[in-house]
């Protein structure tokens, strides 16, 4: 019984010590390195819950673009915003850039991005004052021979 | 582009508009290798007006080349002949400034 017991303890503290070991690693995963989408939103909010921003985010993309080397995209929101995560899975890192948004900053921002891909999906996170997380994607598709110089 | 950057702005319904676009190369890795240079884009954008942040970005090496912003915010004390001023930082680790008047309110 003794022995029993003891087995069940040691494989109980491994498998807590390896999901320790993983937390851990999802903690200080570099969004700035991350591959994928989904590597960059576990690096900043784990397993925080993700609501779907339809209706609350307004994201303005091509659905064609025509140069590969400057993609615009618009972001408005009305929500009270602390930060906007911009992320795209079709270069090496996902990461396209974090606005920090100011008191008193109105939610509109435009930017260009690049790719080399024929498509990409553009996602966007918004956490807002309050801690919640919006977050809403559009797909684009890239016109060849457009070019990607930058 | 002659500068190193330039700005538009303008003031409207208490809002102030702002485009900007600064002169850089945004070279990512790939783009690096490819022209045998060091990889170098912008790391840290920053516009304020005296202490006020008015934009903020930290943009990665997938931003465009010579990058071009837009944003708004509420004008508050914000005036005629109030300076803007851009900072960036790039990877490399050279920061420059850019500044600019506001010259018309409607």
């Amino acid at each position: 019984m003794k022995r029993r017991s003891f087995i069940y303890l040691s494989a109980l503290s491994t498998l807590s010590f390896s999901s320790f070991i993983y937390a851990d690693e999802n903690q200080s995963l570099d969004p700035w390195r991350a591959v994928t989408v989904d590597e960059v939103i576990n690096a900043f909010y784990g397993k925080r819950k993700i609501i779907d921003g339809k209706g609350k985010i307004v994201l303005i993309a091509p659905k064609l673009a025509s140069n590969s080397g400057a993609i615009p995209i618009t972001i408005r929101s009305d929500i009270e915003t602390k930060r906007i995560l911009v992320l795209q899975d079709s270069t090496t890192f996902s990461l396209i850039g974090i606005f920090d948004v100011p008191k008193d900053a109105l939610v509109d921002y435009m930017l260009k991005t690049k790719t080399e891909a024929s498509a990409l999906r553009i996602v966007i996170l918004l956490e807002s004052t309050n801690g919640k997380i919006y977050k809403i994607d559009k797909s684009i598709e890239v016109a060849m021979g457009g070019g990607c110089e930058g | 582009m002659n500068s190193k950057a330039r700005m538009k702005l303008k003031i409207k319904d208490k809002v102030l508009s702002v485009k900007f676009q600064l002169k850089h190369k945004m070279l990512s890795l790939k783009d690096a290798k490819r022209k045998q240079l060091a990889m170098d884009y912008i790391t840290h954008i920053v516009v304020k007006s005296g202490s006020r942040v008015l934009f903020e970005f930290q943009p990665s090496m997938f931003v465009s080349k010579n990058p071009i912003f837009k944003f708004k915010v509420k004008q508050k004390e914000l005036k005629l002949n109030d300076v803007l001023e851009i900072t960036w930082t790039s990877y490399l680790g050279k920061t420059e400034r850019f500044s600019k008047i506001i010259e018309r309110v409607e």
